[in-house]
């Protein structure tokens, strides 16, 4: 049985429509006869597409704008050139539903989201807030350039670049103290966690995935205010682990000595002696490195 | 407001475009031109054979009424330049540094402001020297209180400035000075401010006697070697030859001025430019003006761009702002550039 759910489509006129079509649709095929398939499928063939465009679809697209708020206006840089014609195909999908598909659609959008991304990467603008600052100035400075005037480059263009000037270089120091920095803690410690996830418990490991889930968060919001918080996220987190692994090196420690013990009387004493030392020897060089691994007699 | 400067192709006396143009000093620190009303009370007052002065017969000469140069500058940037001029003509700060003075007025500098502008570089600090050295040369032979009277009549005289339908004070200023250069021939100041009151549009306007104060204060600053008030006397002689038309002469004195390196004044350079347009070179005209906007006050090349003796060279004038413009730009596109900010070459600015 097909089911419909009705509350996706009765928000526009053509959702309302939509809906019509659907109650049509219900009682056409309610017999089950080859006929009323027959005949709800010629009502299909005149449905709108836009049934598939839901209201998470639709705010893709709000949200994407909000990433580049500015008006991109003539002379483009190339990302702007590169953008505003795929910016311009996400929203005429959108305003012609009818006719548009929805994976043409999320495709734009995905390569909208690639670009932006790859802009403000390569451009170091990773921190929103500067990003879409940075670029409102731009366009303070492309007026003067439309513009076009002596006198207006004598009035404004020095002050302008100035301004411009001092945020690319607040951003440049940081995103390299700052940004930086942290990404390369987090890529650390994820290391760290991926080393020793054998050695830690499933009730522990949930726990610090959690707090990893909340540092991806801090990161995707790529604000260099909240990097402090990460970078405070990640040192709990380096600790807890750290904390953990000590906790399992000391019982290891404890272990090894208790089973060499126990082999005492199984075996010639010179080769419990040898075997004590060589254990010995690895019980100092994990307290030396901090690692658990040359514990492992598995390896 | 930058005003058009005066030039002999207006269709108006020098005197009769004075007596439309007055500034008064604002208690000795700023400057404020004259409305109408003010004017016709002023001419009254300073010279009975003055006719009334209708709204009509005004010279417009606020840059904000004139059709610029496209490539120099559009009308959205007039309120712009406007607000700078302003500000500059308005300076109270008695901080030496931003004094209204020459050097600070830039192009917003007017002829008619001369004396007001003169009076108050006389008081800074640069001029105590100058001052000083007259006033030693009448302390060492026990003539002193000459000194303090010229000092008074200087004080008088900016005191008429602020009220300059007071014709009487002018009467005995001018007198007092007389007196000031009779008791002692060596008062180069008290000479320049004789051909200055020449110069006012009242009825002492002549500009034989002008050009002959001048010319002794030149003589008498030269003997004291005293550079700044020579440039000065300079300058003058340079304008008073250009309103005879002789430009070729009115060149020869601003060089001069330019040549004791006397270098606070950027109207000397604009001066030049502006004689040299009159005498229809282009080159040497573009040399000074291109001095006066890079060196000092890039508003020179509006006041340039409104002044009718640059209408002789208008053509290599607009090639001249097109380049101001275009390196200008340039320059901004290859800081831009520097930044990692690059335009896309298929996308044309304008």
């Amino acid at each position: 049985m097909i089911t419909f759910i009705k509350s996706k489509y009765s928000d526009t006129s053509d959702g309302r429509d939509t809906l019509l079509k659907i109650t049509q649709i219900e009682n056409l095929i309610r017999p089950d006869s080859f006929f009323s398939y027959l005949c709800a499928l010629r009502i299909t063939e005149d449905m709108p597409e836009n049934v598939r465009f839901s209201q998470k679809d639709t705010d893709k697209f709000l949200i994407l704008k909000n990433k580049i708020p500015w008006t991109i206006k003539k002379p483009y840089i190339r990302f702007e050139a590169e953008i505003l014609p795929v910016m311009d195909e996400i929203g005429y999908h959108l305003n012609a539903k009818k006719t548009s598909s929805l994976e043409k659609y999320n495709a734009k959008v995905i390569e909208a989201e690639r670009l932006i991304e790859k802009y403000a990467e390569d451009s170091c603008m990773v921190d929103p807030e500067i990003f879409i600052e940075f670029h409102n100035k731009l366009n303070l400075l492309k007026d003067i350039l439309r513009r076009d005037s002596y006198v207006f480059y004598e009035l404004r263009s020095d002050e302008m670049f100035d301004e411009l000037n001092r945020i690319n270089t607040d951003n440049k120091e940081k995103y390299t103290n700052i940004y930086l920095v942290a990404k390369k803690k987090y890529e650390v410690s994820k290391n760290f966690f991926a080393k020793y996830k054998d050695y830690i418990g499933p009730k522990e490991i949930k726990t610090l995935q959690e707090q990893y889930l909340l540092i991806d968060k801090l990161f995707q919001s790529r604000r260099y205010d909240l990097m402090n918080k990460a970078v405070e996220l990640i040192n709990r987190t380096d600790s807890k682990i750290t904390e953990i692994v000590n906790a399992k090196k000391q019982n290891m420690i404890i272990n090894l000595n208790r089973q060499i013990d126990k082999l005492k009387p199984s075996i010639w004493l010179e080769d419990w002696e040898i075997l004590k030392k060589n254990v010995s020897v690895m019980i100092k060089e994990a307290e030396e490195t901090g690692s658990l691994l040359n514990l492992n007699l598995d390896r | 407001m930058l005003l058009k400067p005066f030039s002999n192709k207006m269709n108006i006396s020098y005197k009769d475009f004075l007596k439309q143009n007055y500034f008064i000093s604002v208690n000795s620190k700023g400057l404020k031109k004259v409305n109408l009303k003010g004017m016709n009370i002023i001419s009254k007052a300073c010279d009975a054979n003055s006719n009334e002065i209708k709204e009509n017969d005004i010279i417009r000469r606020s840059f904000a009424e004139m059709e610029l140069t496209p490539e120099l500058m559009t009308a959205e940037e007039k309120p712009f330049l406007e607000e700078i001029i302003t500000a500059r003509l308005a300076k109270i700060e008695r901080n030496a540094q931003k004094d209204v003075s020459f050097y600070n007025l830039g192009a917003a500098f007017s002829i008619e402001m001369f004396d007001i502008i003169w009076l108050f570089e006389l008081r800074s600090e640069d001029s105590t020297d100058a001052v000083n050295s007259v006033k030693e040369a009448l302390r060492s032979t026990g003539r002193i209180e000459l000194f303090e009277k010229w000092t008074r009549t200087a004080e008088d005289y900016l005191e008429y400035l602020e009220n300059p339908a007071d014709f009487v004070l002018l009467t005995q200023i001018k007198e007092k000075t007389e007196e000031c250069v009779k008791e002692y021939e060596g008062n180069l100041f008290a000479r320049f401010l004789l051909g200055l009151i020449y110069l006012k549009p009242a009825a002492y306007f002549d500009l034989n006697k002008a050009e002959q104060s001048i010319i002794e204060a030149a003589k008498t600053a030269a003997d004291f070697g005293n550079s700044y008030l020579s440039a000065l006397c300079d300058f003058l002689m340079g304008w008073i030859s250009y309103l005879r038309s002789d430009y070729k002469k009115a060149v020869e004195y601003t060089l001069s001025a330019i040549d004791k390196e006397f270098i606070n004044m950027p109207e000397l350079y604009f001066s030049t430019a502006k004689y040299y347009a009159a005498l229809n070179d282009p080159e040497n005209s573009l040399k000074y003006l291109d001095e006066a906007v890079k060196r000092f006050d890039f508003i020179y090349a509006v006041k340039a761009d409104v002044d009718d003796d640059f209408k002789n060279i208008g053509y290599e004038l607009t090639d001249y702002f097109k380049k101001l413009r275009n390196d200008k730009k340039n320059s901004l596109l290859q800081k831009l550039k520097d930044l990692g900010i690059e335009f896309i070459e298929d996308n044309n600015v304008r």
